[in-house]
C-alpha cells in the first residue's frame, strides 16, 4: 500500500473524526459534545435545482451548464462544480448572528472556503463551511437523503434545507450565491436556519 | 460532510509531508493494494480510530488530516512536541499492525 491510498481513504472518512479534532481540548476543558457532532453535512445545489434536472438527461445541457450541481451518490448527495470557477479571490465569511450563547470556537481551512465552529457553553455546535471552488474539482458528498427535504429562500436565493427527523441527525441549510456555496448545520427549527443563513456577512 | 479523496480540503504540501511518516508504516512489498477500495479502508481506519483513546485518535487526525505541525498539534492538545512525536509514532505502528490483523497489508 501507499501513502495515497492511505491519502484516498483518509478522504472517506467520517465527519465525526473530524469534527472531534477540531473540537478537541484538553481533558481540563473537556467539552460535552452534543448528538450534533455526528450529523453529517450537507452540501447541495441550491440554486440550480431546474438545471440538475435538465442535467439529468442531457449530456449537452450538461457541457454547457456552469454552477453546482447535485447528484445522489448511494446514501449520499454529491455536490460538485460544473464549469470554470472564475473566483481567484475569495471572500471571507462569518456568521453574523448565532443563538444567544455561541461563539466561535475554532475554524480550519477548506479549498476556496473555509469551515468555522461555533459552539455554546452546553457543548450545542453550530457549522458553518463556505466554499468558492476555487482550487476546482472541489466534491462534497452530503448525508441528506434521509431528512425531510424543503425549498427555501436565503435573502431571495433559493436554498434547500434538510431537516432532522430523529435526534441522531442536525438540520441544515445550503444555498449558493454567485459561485459560493453555503452550508449551515445547527440544533435549530427552520426559522432559527433562516435568520443564520440570512446574516452572515463577509469578514472584515 | 464527506469530501472525494482527490480534491479533499486536506490536500496540500504540508499534507504531502505527513504522508511520507506513513509510507515506512504502510509500505510492504506484498501489500494486497488494489485489492482494498478507498471506502472499504476508509471503514477500516475509523475502526481503527474507535480503538485509540480521544487523546491518540484527536493527534492522528491533526496529523494526517489537518496536515497540522507537531507544534501545532502539541499547542492544540497541551502536550509537548516530544510527547506529540512519540504518541504519533506508536499509533503508526498500531495502525500497520491493525493493517495486517484487517489483511489490508500481509
Amino acid at each position: 500500500m501507499t501513502a495515497n491510498i492511505f491519502s484516498d481513504a483518509m478522504g472517506e472518512i467520517s465527519e465525526k473524526y473530524i469534527m472531534e479534532a477540531v473540537s478537541y481540548q484538553p481533558k481540563k476543558k473537556h467539552i460535552v459534545w452534543p448528538r450534533v457532532r455526528s450529523a453529517a453535512a450537507c452540501f447541495l445545489l441550491a440554486v440550480l435545482l431546474t438545471g440538475s434536472a435538465i442535467l439529468t438527461f442531457s449530456v449537452e445541457a450538461r457541457a454547457a451548464f456552469f454552477g453546482w450541481v447535485r447528484e445522489q451518490y448511494e446514501v449520499f448527495y454529491e455536490y460538485f462544480f460544473e464549469g470554470e470557477a472564475t473566483v481567484t479571490d475569495p471572500e471571507k465569511y462569518e456568521l453574523g448572528w448565532v443563538p444567544e450563547g455561541y461563539t466561535l470556537f475554532s475554524s480550519y481551512e477548506i479549498p476556496g472556503g473555509e469551515g468555522l465552529v461555533y459552539t455554546d457553553e452546553n457543548g450545542h455546535m453550530v457549522s458553518f463551511t463556505y466554499t468558492s471552488n476555487t482550487s476546482g474539482g472541489t466534491v462534497f458528498f452530503v448525508d441528506g437523503v434521509d431528512y425531510k427535504q424543503k425549498s427555501v429562500t436565503v435573502n431571495g436565493c433559493h436554498a434547500d434545507m434538510y431537516l432532522a427527523t430523529d435526534s441522531t441527525q442536525t438540520s441544515s441549510i445550503v444555498w449558493t450565491s454567485d459561485e459560493t456555496l453555503f452550508y449551515i448545520a445547527a440544533p435549530l427549527d427552520e426559522d432559527g436556519l433562516i435568520t443564520m443563513a440570512e446574516n452572515i456577512r463577509a469578514k472584515e | 460532510m464527506r469530501h472525494r479523496a482527490n480534491t479533499a480540503m486536506k490536500r496540500n504540501g504540508a499534507y504531502d509531508v505527513a504522508m511520507e511518516e506513513l509510507e515506512h508504516c504502510l509500505a510492504d512489498p506484498v501489500t494486497v493494494e488494489g485489492t482494498v477500495e478507498a471506502k472499504t479502508l476508509a471503514r477500516i481506519i475509523e475502526s481503527f480510530l474507535d480503538t485509540l483513546s480521544e487523546e491518540n485518535r484527536v493527534i492522528f487526525m491533526r496529523r494526517y488530516w489537518f496536515s497540522d505541525s507537531y507544534a501545532d498539534i502539541a499547542k492544540h492538545t497541551g502536550m509537548t512536541e516530544k510527547n506529540v512525536s512519540v504518541r504519533l509514532t506508536r499509533t503508526r505502528k498500531q495502525l500497520r499492525e491493525y493493517l495486517i490483523e484487517k489483511e489490508v497489508l500481509v
